[in-house]
């Protein structure tokens, strides 16, 4: 029966289980401590939305706190830069995000920004603030010198490509769509610059029952991707 | 949060993080992602602690959300890149023997070549099924779907894993012939 082989196989391959690389109590503790900063937060935002700001900055900043809870533990990818490149970003995207969706609030990256495996370059993701289900996307990469068709991160996803638009600077700028059935939406937009850099911005939410649209526009998150503050 | 009800968080964190480790395991292949959703699981869980002890029933919840999370990093716009084809996950194996050992980790490698060739929630289904050993009934539960649907993904998921099987055997055969 290939039920039981499955269940044998799935038994099995949990048997030899590394010890858990995390301490429950500690977790416990940076959660509530995440729930005190939350309500901190929401306190808040009712008055200055300015102080909002500094808060969201102060949590988000690299060495300010604990290490995020949700990182993963020790292959942590790097590149020549890194570090500076992410300290930069991890400022600059929240700004451009603010300018750029004015009236949209965001929560500050589970595990802050994290350098992605085998490119040169970084990615967040940023919960709309108040939803359990939409999120921001911003990835930033500048691995060759030149306009990069071929490194466009979205290739090769389940997403269909809805338009591939050359703009008047040389760059690129690329939309793909993806769906599951009723359940998932996404919106990706992908500028692929002149100079190599290339930044991809995706907003994908979880629909709820009743929910059949993105609240992030494919035009706000063109906005958010051409914005030149958005680079190594 | 009362003090009371943090201290049976912080043992129902203690006491079920491993289990749930294993179940993240086996639907994303990889122990360090396993572990994150585990953490982003706890940290929501407490979230919703006050209403959920209430309720007497954590463990569903906390599945429910484990669930949840993996199938929300399966959208993830990095992760609809990877497809996890023939992947052997990391971690030594500890059988002395190292003829045993190489057998295990082949196996292991079948086992995540067949649940990677099946879609998120069929694969869901799989481990809950077969590895958490619930009914039809609780495994709808937890992915929130009528019976029906589990009892048909359940029929796809195998089906889809046994075509895999059989093809990696007849792999086998014919190199063995050669």
């Amino acid at each position: 029966m290939i039920e039981e082989r499955i269940a044998e196989r799935m038994r099995e391959a949990v048997s030899d289980e590394p010890p858990l690389g995390f301490d429950p109590d500690e977790l416990v503790t940076e959660a509530a401590q995440r729930g005190r900063r939350r309500r901190a937060v929401a306190l808040t935002a009712g008055g200055v939305t300015l102080v909002v700001a500094a808060v969201f900055a102060s949590i988000g900043t690299p060495g300010a706190g604990q290490m995020p809870v949700g990182a993963s533990p020790p292959a942590v990818e790097s590149f020549l830069g890194s570090d500076t490149v992410t300290e930069n970003l991890e400022r600059v995207i929240p700004t451009v995000l603010a300018d750029r969706m004015p009236g949209l609030v965001f929560d500050e990256p589970r595990a802050g920004l994290v350098v992605l495996r085998g490119r040169r370059g970084v990615v967040g993701t940023y919960r709309l603030a108040g939803t359990p289900n939409v999120e921001v996307t911003v990835h930033i990469d500048h691995g060759e010198d030149e306009l990069d068709l071929a490194g466009d991160p979205a290739i090769g996803r389940r997403d269909d490509l809805v338009s591939d638009t050359p703009q008047p600077d040389g760059s690129h700028l690329r939309v793909y769509r993806f769906a599951e059935g009723a359940s998932a939406l996404g919106v990706t937009v992908v500028h692929l610059r002149a100079d190599g850099v290339v930044v991809l911005v995706d907003c994908t939410a979880t629909l709820e029952p009743g929910q059949n649209g993105l609240p992030v526009s494919q035009d706000l998150l063109t906005a958010v991707a051409t914005d030149v503050r958005l680079r190594f | 949060m009362r003090k009371a009800d943090e201290d049976r968080f912080r043992e129902f964190a203690r006491s079920h993080a491993m289990a749930m480790r294993r179940s993240a395991f086996l639907l994303c292949g990889d122990w360090y992602l396993a572990e994150d959703l585990v953490q982003t699981t706890l940290i929501k869980l407490h979230r919703a602690w006050p209403r959920v002890v209430g309720t007497d029933r954590p463990v569903q919840y906390a599945r429910r959300t484990l669930l949840r999370c993996w199938l929300d990093e399966q959208r993830r716009p990095w992760r609809r890149a990877e497809r996890r084809d023939g992947l052997v996950p990391d971690g030594a194996d500890a059988v002395a023997d190292p003829a045993l050992a190489q057998q295990r980790q082949d196996l292991r490698g079948q086992l995540f070549e067949a649940l990677s060739a099946i879609p998120p929630r069929q694969r869901a289904v799989i481990v809950l099924r077969y590895f958490e050993s619930l009914t039809v009934g609780e495994a709808a539960e937890a992915l929130g779907c009528s019976e029906g649907t589990v009892k048909s993904q359940t029929a796809r998921g195998l089906a889809a894993m046994k075509a895999v099987w059989n093809e990696v055997a007849e792999t086998a055969s014919r190199s063995g012939f050669s």
